[in-house]
């Protein structure tokens, strides 16, 4: 499977051709046979290189791209290519829950301020009645919400500190098999020094 | 007792809510003088506008027509004459209400040396002279206490004492005595007459109650926002 989640098989390029070729359906090849037309022909979708330790893969991929049909991408090149799309993508969507808990929280605390806010109608009215300036009333509201946000962060941060290491002994558990990060299969298959791929 | 000068004086003051079929006139060409030293009772049936004129003479409420006057500053003619009535209302005037409206989250001096703090006095002077209200009104040992542990009657008198901190010369009051006692209403108006007398103020007090009739100096009653007697 490769890193897109699609199924993927690696092999020579000479099994490849002859998987398409010697292994076509048996009705093709007796159309053949008779002279009805050719056995379809070989197609190559990528073929993966692997250079000499030292070899120049810049000046490879720029001689392959000589070609215009052709697009050679070294393996710096696929990592790009993977962070930018799959990485990516993954932590687009990490990063998405974040910002749902944060729009959230932050409609929950609105909500909250408000309705202690409107249940001080009172007093705010009684401070007004004494000549309290308008920013005193705002002041103390701020306050209140601040002392609030102080409190929830402060316990926030320590339910993490007190619950970090659970999750991180589960993170371990779950990469030893193999369900949660693909980094070990990253790094063998983009081991080799270079990878060159295109269209023969 | 020596009456001084008009502290509040409302002329043809005129207030309705809505309009068409819905308006209600609260008040109707209302004049009333009030003099510096005068403890004063409105009296009337509900509805007859004794709050309203009680809101219109303290800021509160924009009066519909007419012209008021404080302490000989024009507020009010046709249109307010101050953009600062905030201001106006913690220097000059002083409410009490029929329940006491302390500040739950501060102490009783706490409650008392705020309207010093929101005048600007430095913070110790004010607590001193929150201090010296309390133990004058005989509270002074309820200081440090909130008002949720404070029995009625300490409260109205921890209000009464927050009303007079910096020295307002016109005292609004809204029925001060509902919630207290016979013994305690009687000992309430009388500190507060001696309050007016001691800092030359007025005091305007909406009340239904007959037993302290004896100790306003006038009963001013109002009928469907009219003054009737005086």
């Amino acid at each position: 499977m490769n890193s897109g989640g699609d199924p993927a098989v690696y092999m020579t390029l000479a099994d490849a051709m002859a998987l398409q070729t010697e292994l076509a359906p048996a009705d093709q090849r007796v159309q053949a046979a008779r002279g009805g037309g050719a056995v379809k022909s070989a197609s190559v979708a990528a073929v993966i290189v692997r250079v000499q330790p030292g070899a120049d893969i810049e000046l490879l991929t720029a001689t392959l791209r000589q070609w215009k049909h052709l697009a050679a991408l070294s393996q710096a090149d696929q990592e790009e290519i993977l962070l930018a799309s799959v990485v990516d993508k993954a932590r687009r969507q990490i990063g998405l829950f974040p910002g749902i808990l944060l729009t959230v929280s932050a409609v929950v605390i609105a909500l909250i301020i408000y309705t202690m806010t409107m249940e001080k109608l009172k007093q705010i009215a009684t401070l007004k009645l004494i000549g309290a300036p308008d920013r005193t009333i705002i002041g103390l509201i701020v306050q209140q919400a601040l002392i609030l946000g102080a409190s929830g962060w402060s316990i926030g941060l320590a339910l993490i500190l007190l619950v970090r290491t659970a999750f991180r002994a589960g993170w371990c558990w779950s990469r030893s098999t193999s369900a949660c990060w693909p980094a070990s299969s990253l790094s063998s298959a983009w081991s080799p020094a270079a990878w060159a791929c295109g269209p023969r | 007792m020596a009456i001084g000068d008009v502290l509040v004086d409302v002329q043809g003051v005129a207030k309705h809510f809505g309009e068409g079929e819905t308006r209600v006139d609260a008040l109707r060409q209302v004049d009333l003088q009030v003099r510096a030293g005068e403890v004063i009772a409105l009296l009337g049936p509900s509805g007859s506008g004794k709050t309203t004129l009680l809101n219109v003479i303290g800021c509160i409420l924009d009066p519909s027509a007419g012209r008021v006057v404080l302490d000989g500053d024009p507020v009010f003619d046709g249109k307010w004459l101050r953009s600062d009535l905030r201001r106006l209302r913690l220097d000059k005037i002083g409410f009490i209400f029929q329940s006491h409206n302390l500040l739950p989250f501060l102490t009783a001096e706490e409650n008392v040396a705020l309207v010093l703090d929101l005048v600007g006095w430095p913070s110790e002077k004010g607590r001193e002279r929150a201090r010296e209200l309390l133990d004058y009104l005989e509270v002074g040992h309820r200081a440090p206490v909130k008002p949720a542990l404070l029995s009625g009657g300490e409260a109205q008198r921890v209000a009464i004492a927050r009303a007079l901190a910096n020295r307002p010369r016109i005292i609004l009051a809204d029925e001060p005595t509902a919630a207290l006692d016979s013994k305690r209403a009687q000992l309430v108006m009388d500190l507060l007459r001696k309050l007016a007398v001691e800092q030359e103020a007025c005091i305007l007090t909406v009340t239904h109650d007959e037993k302290i009739f004896d100790r306003f100096d006038r009963l001013v009653q109002l009928r469907d926002g009219r003054l009737v007697t005086e």
